[in-house]
């Protein structure tokens, strides 16, 4: 099979049907899944055409319906010159007829569920919406469960999904448009965002970006993720990727901009703040002031998980004055024995952990996280009593590892982090932590997401910015947007909520 | 090149691990815990002779909580020359940083403490609220041998010295308050004292007394009544009970002090300086230990009457039987005329152990009772 992008602007070779249907034949050498079905209307002289179509991507019911039956009962005129366009107004039953020469678009559009009609003595062809392939059904994704709030998720059929998009957000201020990516795969993308909310300049951006993009095929918004990002920053996600529509639209309201990408149920949004990565849907859906604690216990857990094992190494090695004497004591005694130097257990315990909790997470259902950890922590216990690791590195271990699955969408970036602290903190003590957080800080004031800097709402400068950070504020003081996102700020009308 | 210049910045990084890595880092099981010290003149050439007193962890711990310790010895020159020989007999390197107590033997407080302190003050381990006492036996390392079921004998001394100071019984003077006394004007050291008591078959440690030090010297022992004596004319007092009763032999009365509020001022417009000290306490009645209702027969007043008389009188025999034993001045009324007039300070200072002999010391206690504890008088009906 050729690609369809070496034909350029290759046009069907004649008006006669046989070289016509030859030729597409000779493309699709190879390929059995193409149907060509031949067929004769007896009115007038009698005419052939030839429907061209990938079997199981169609919805047979509308080619015989729609297509087939009116094609062959239809009376055509006797002159053959407007034969393509009587077929296209007054024979069809279709709700989207292009007409075509073009062989770059016929290819695709068999690719694609749509059927080619090529008729004798025409030298273009009729394309006709006719997609039917099938797809998983819309339910709720596993990742991003709910307690309370809509239970839908995006599937991999990008039109399906557009639709749940449009759903949430019924109004003409929603931009969408459509790209085409991967020169192999051709897989359509989306760029959704409400005009008169998101910035401009960013919008321009990520065009630009979408355009450099030269690849065999895109499977996933992963890839298109990494290809558009700022610089060299890959430690830390600077895009942000959901599942759900809720998700979508929450953002696309604050200023920011989706890509959808056929083929997978991932939207990634654009820009992403750092703060987002400690936000989940459930915030919004809940009482405030649980909200509120849940987002606190969040960020908690992410300076838990990255901190706690390098304090402990740096505490207990280095400086043991500050440990109360009973604490210290205990320490001593359970390290009686054990052969190897703190740091190392830390991080063969670490590793051992991860291990099991990813192993755990291929096992089907969610039984098989709980197994990974539960497991991870039997073993431990096991090699306490044998005298390979110490008690309370167990204790860290699994506080670490436990507090690091509370924010999944930074878990790679808290894992390398904790690894770069427990080897400051091994070699320079509480100088290494203080100056390993430093550093992190450093690392991150400096990283963009389309010129956005992630940690603009950490620090305050106005009041109204932290009222969705480290706490979800009730909806009638959440009067502004965030400003770096966009410049029309304005979320609602002041005391809104009231009347 | 920028290939190079990368490779060059991980090089460096890589290499400030071995180079400047931390020193100190040693791990938690290669450290012998010290809880306390003591310090002995020592035999032979060697000027000290020092006894630790070490948790003993090489049991696994797990269920037990109880502390163990054990008693290493060493010899040396000079302190810290001890404490490296210590690890003639100790595997592991001795770690200071939760040493509670260190005692010294009273022939070390004779002779001076100031040479010994030095090691204490300047080395990172020991912490500056180390707490220091004086062996009344006759050497100090004596006093450490005495295990008490479940703790080190140190940590045990250091926790009842605690209360005891608490209670205003005995003063509990940590490193940097003896530095604070040795560095500033007009106060002598008092630390408190040790001895061996015999309790269910073994000889363990006590705390009584304390020890009088002029300079840096020791010079005598004040036992423990006129140890509480003395920290009411100080100001040390904070609780504690009074004995108070209508004749001498007939203290039945207990109150429970409250508050004490101690205000000493000298008074410099005479020839002579003198010092005028005011103890206002306020107490709740706690006991009457008679059956003759005297509360009801005496009434609050009387009662407050005879307990301030009490206090003054107890308070003027602690003044005196410093200025006329040991001319030492304990209570800090140097102290208290150098901070009103340290012209007048510096003249006096030369001689002032003399001229605290006559000092003319006036005192007026006050006892106010808040609370008497029953809502109606004993025996109503």
């Amino acid at each position: 099979m050729g690609d369809s992008s070496d034909f350029g602007s290759a046009e069907l070779p004649s008006a006669k049907l046989e070289k016509n249907v030859c030729y597409i034949k000779n493309i699709f050498k190879g390929d059995d899944t193409i149907d060509y079905r031949c067929i004769k209307n007896n009115s007038g002289k009698g005419t052939d055409f030839c429907l061209i179509y990938a079997d199981g991507m169609v919805n047979n019911k509308l080619v015989n319906d729609d297509i087939v039956c009116p094609l062959m009962k239809c009376r055509l005129p006797e002159d053959s010159g407007g034969l393509m366009e009587t077929l296209l107004q007054n024979v069809i039953f279709s709700d989207s007829i292009q007409r075509t020469a073009k062989i770059d678009g016929i290819i695709q559009a068999v690719e694609y569920g749509d059927t080619v009609l090529l008729a004798e003595g025409c030298s273009d062809s009729l394309i006709l919406n006719t997609k039917g392939y099938s797809t998983r059904s819309i339910e709720e994704p596993e990742s991003e469960r709910v307690l309370r709030g809509p239970r839908e998720g995006f599937n991999e059929s990008l039109l399906v999904n557009l639709s749940m998009l449009r759903r949430k957000l019924h109004t003409s201020d929603l931009k969408m448009q459509y790209r085409v990516f991967g020169r192999k795969t051709k897989t359509k993308a989306c760029v959704c965002y409400l005009g008169s909310v998101a910035d401009k300049n960013v919008v321009d951006e990520l065009g630009r970006r979408l355009d450099r993009i030269d690849i065999d095929g895109t499977l996933d918004t992963e890839y298109l993720a990494e290809l558009i990002c700022d610089g060299r920053h890959m430690m830390l996600d600077t895009v942000g990727s959901t599942e759900r529509p809720d998700v979508v639209a929450g953002k696309l309201l604050e200023g920011r901009i989706a890509v959808l990408l056929d083929g997978t149920p991932q939207a990634i949004t654009l820009p992403y703040l750092f703060v987002e990565s400690f936000q989940s849907d459930e915030d919004y859906y809940l009482n405030y002031v649980f909200a509120s604690i849940g987002r606190f216990l969040r960020i908690l857990s992410f300076i838990i998980s990255t901190t706690l094992p390098g304090v402990y190494i740096a505490l207990v090695t280095l400086h043991p004055e500050i440990l109360p004497t009973p604490l210290f004591v205990s320490i001593i005694q359970s390290r009686q024995g054990v052969p190897f130097p703190t740091t190392l257990e830390m991080i063969i315990m670490l590793i051992v952990f991860e291990l099991l909790r990813e192993s755990g997470t291929r096992m089907p259902g969610v039984i098989g996280q709980m197994l990974g950890v539960v497991g991870a922590i039997v073993i431990g216990n096991a090699a306490v009593e044998a005298k390979i690791v110490s008690a309370p590195i167990i204790i860290i271990m699994a506080l670490a590892g436990i507090t690091g699955m509370m924010n999944p969408k930074i878990k790679g970036f808290t894992i390398l982090t904790r690894t770069v602290i427990i080897i400051l903190s091994t070699t320079f003590g509480m100088y290494g932590l203080l100056f390993g957080n430093v550093a992190l800080l450093i690392y991150l004031y400096n990283v963009t997401s389309f010129g956005v800097p992630v940690m603009q709402s950490v620090h305050i400068e106005k009041f109204q910015e932290i009222k969705d950070i480290a706490f979800r504020a009730p909806w009638n003081k959440m009067i502004k947007r965030p400003s770096k996102l966009t410049k029309n700020t304005t979320r609602q009308k002041q005391g809104g909520a009231g009347k | 090149m920028k290939l190079l210049r990368r490779l060059l910045t991980v090089c460096l990084a890589l290499l400030l691990v071995p180079l400047t890595g931390c020193w100190d880092y040693q791990e938690a099981e290669n450290r012998s815990v010290v809880g306390g010290m003591a310090i002995d003149c020592g035999t032979g050439p060697f000027r000290y002779h020092l006894t630790f007193e070490v948790a003993d962890l090489s049991d696994g711990g797990g269920q037990q909580t109880k502390l163990k310790g054990k008693i290493i010895e060493a010899n040396g020159n000079t302190i810290a020359d001890a404490v490296k020989n210590a690890s003639r007999v100790s595997g592991h390197a001795l770690y200071f940083s939760d040493c509670k107590v260190v005692i010294f033997s009273s022939d070390i407080a004779k002779k001076g403490l100031t040479p010994v302190l030095d090691w204490l003050n300047r080395d990172t381990q020991p912490r500056l609220v180390i707490l220091m006492m004086v062996s009344l036996e006759d050497t100090a390392g004596e006093l450490l041998q005495g295990q008490p079921s479940g703790n080190l004998a140190s940590y045990q001394i250091s926790d009842s010295l605690k209360n005891l100071s608490e209670s205003g019984k005995t003063p509990e003077v940590s490193l940097y308050q003896a530095d604070d006394i040795f560095l500033g004007q007009g106060k002598d050291l008092v630390l408190p004292c040790l001895r061996l008591k015999e309790i269910g078959g073994k000889e363990q440690a006590e705390i009584s007394g304390t020890a009088v030090f002029s300079g840096d010297r020791y010079v005598g022992v004040r036992n423990e009544e006129q140890t509480a004596d003395d920290m009411l004319v100080s100001g040390q007092l904070h609780k504690g009970v009074l004995l108070v009763g209508e004749k001498p032999d007939k203290k039945n009365i207990t109150l429970k002090i409250q508050a004490v509020c101690t205000n000493t001022s000298p008074q410099l417009d005479g020839k002579t300086p003198a010092m005028k000290i005011g103890i206002k306490t306020k107490c709740i009645f706690d006991e009457e230990n008679s059956g003759n209702n005297y509360f009801a027969q005496l009434g609050i007043k009387r009662i407050e009457q005879f307990a301030s008389a009490s206090l003054e009188e107890h308070a003027e025999r602690a003044v005196h039987e410093v200025q006329n034993s040991f001319g030492c001045d304990i209570f800090g009324f140097g102290r208290k005329i150098y901070e009103k007039d340290p012209k007048l300070w510096a003249e006096l200072k030369p001689d002032w152990h003399q001229k605290f002999r006559t000092l003319q010391v006036s005192i007026n206690a006050e006892v106010q009772i808040s609370n008497t504890g029953f809502a109606y008088p004993k025996g109503y009906e």
